[in-house]
């Protein structure tokens, strides 16, 4: 009696097309010297938004806290999923977006939103909505999760292809409660950043206030339990996102906090709300 | 280094490797036709990455991973998904004489386990290599790979059983 093992090898040697070496085909050079530049014009783009990106802290912080705004005019309104796509465009194309740039953010329009599902957990995940940021799919889903409290993923492409970020009411590392959770992540492959959260029930609205003196509110999907939001910004954009109650007193704020566009095919992610970060499924080593 | 020194060593690099990467292209992504095409953009992306190429086995480790990650990629796509089991009808409609029942039935077992199981045991039993290369390639742990050619060895075994006349 064979082992599995070696009927599994045999079989395999068998189905498998035979490793025989194969002559380079024409071309393959010369896409392998373009590939090779457009790899280094991609490391040396992300060196100078990194030092751009440091310079315009550095100047922001010098200039010391900003004063609170009246609410502004920019308000984006998160619809349910039920809802017809609504969209904020400023039209740019996705590698395009320089600094102070947003990017055009649909709502709806996605067949089959991704949901990631782990291996072993039975976490009953719903979604809250999905879209279109610069043509790439997102979805943001909810669920509860006993010691962490209510939790949202927010994943970025195909299948989520592009990574993810999941954030929750309680998180290991920064104990306490607080009315506004947050996080922030930027999506290496865009790059795209945004900022999700969960805020508590005592929160009407939440508003996110720009270093550069503008507003936006978010509003929560209407008729879930789950107070979750997003907002895709600028890669660049700086300031506080501000959880108010009815009566307009600020009840919590967080600062934006990433820095600098995250390295292609990688997932960063800050603040208080952070519970992990979802790899891309890299298409490169 | 001049264009044809390096045309050359790429020429070599590619004759060395890209025919196994074909035949672990076919095994993970269960898909002959696409695997030259996985294949050649895995090689094309990873040559196009290292900025040297005088450590071949860590060429060798790149290209595994890019393989693997493409094959993923491509599988997720619901396209591909119909495809690929038009190509098992098929194959169990023709299947090839050279080929012994036994493997056949492995086969078929093989290409039903989930994407990532498939992956673990044919990077663990095709491509021999140790849980900790395999967890390279998978990007996970090894003991997340152990986990999953245990899953994927008892599956097989219970899809055996049941094919197995009684």
């Amino acid at each position: 009696m064979i082992d599995l093992e070696t009927r599994l090898r045999e079989t395999m040697q068998a189905h498998a097309p035979s490793p025989v070496s194969r002559p380079m085909p024409p071309r393959t050079a010369s896409r392998v010297v373009r590939r090779r530049a457009a790899s280094i014009a991609t490391t040396l783009a992300v060196a100078v938004a990194f030092v751009l990106g440091a310079a315009g802290l550095f100047r922001y912080l010098s200039s010391g806290p900003t004063a609170p705004q009246p609410a502004g005019e920019a308000t984006v309104t998160m619809p349910s999923p039920t809802e017809p796509g609504v969209n904020f465009v400023t039209p740019a194309s996705f590698a395009d977006l320089g600094p102070g740039e947003w990017p055009t953010v649909e709502f709806g329009g996605v067949k089959d939103p991704y949901v990631d599902r782990e291996v072993g957990a039975d976490l009953n995940k719903s979604v809250v909505s999905s879209g279109f940021v610069e043509g790439t799919e997102w979805s943001l889903t909810t669920f509860a999760s006993g010691g962490s409290g209510t939790c949202g993923e927010l994943f970025v492409g195909e299948m989520g292809d592009d990574g993810g970020v999941r954030f929750c009411s309680q998180v290991p590392d920064e104990p306490g409660q607080s009315d506004l959770r947050i996080a922030g992540t930027s999506f290496g492959l865009g790059p795209v950043t945004a900022y999700a959260g969960v805020a508590s029930p005592a929160v009407a609205r939440v508003e996110f206030e720009l270093a550069d003196g503008s507003h936006r509110t978010v509003e929560f999907a209407p008729r879930l339990e789950a107070r979750l939001f997003v907002l895709f910004v600028p890669i660049d954009a700086a300031g506080h996102i501000v959880a108010f109650d009815r009566s307009g007193e600020r009840l919590a704020s967080e600062p934006m906090c990433v820095g600098s566009p995250a390295p292609v095919e990688q997932v960063t992610g800050c603040g208080n709300g952070l519970s992990t970060t979802f790899s891309a499924v890299s298409a490169q080593p | 280094m001049s264009g044809s020194v390096q045309s050359r060593r790429l020429a070599e690099l590619y004759e060395r490797h890209v025919g196994r990467a074909v035949a672990l292209a076919a095994l993970v992504g269960g898909d002959q036709d696409a695997a030259e095409d996985i294949a050649h953009e895995a090689f094309v992306r990873t040559a196009g990455r290292l900025s040297g190429l005088r450590d071949a086995s860590a060429f060798d480790a790149y290209l595994r991973r890019t393989v693997v990650n493409l094959c993923r990629a491509r599988a997720r796509r619901a396209s591909i998904e119909r495809r690929y089991a038009r190509w098992l009808v098929q194959r169990e409609v023709d299947p090839s004489p050279s080929r012994t029942e036994d493997q056949d039935v492995l086969w078929r077992a093989l290409g039903e386990l989930p994407r990532r199981q498939r992956a673990a045991v044919v990077l663990r039993y095709f491509e021999d290599l140790s849980e900790e290369q395999a967890a390279d390639a998978l990007r996970c742990s090894p003991r997340a790979v152990n986990a999953l050619v245990s899953r994927a060895m008892a599956a097989l075994r219970e899809r055996i059983k049941e094919e197995e006349p009684t």
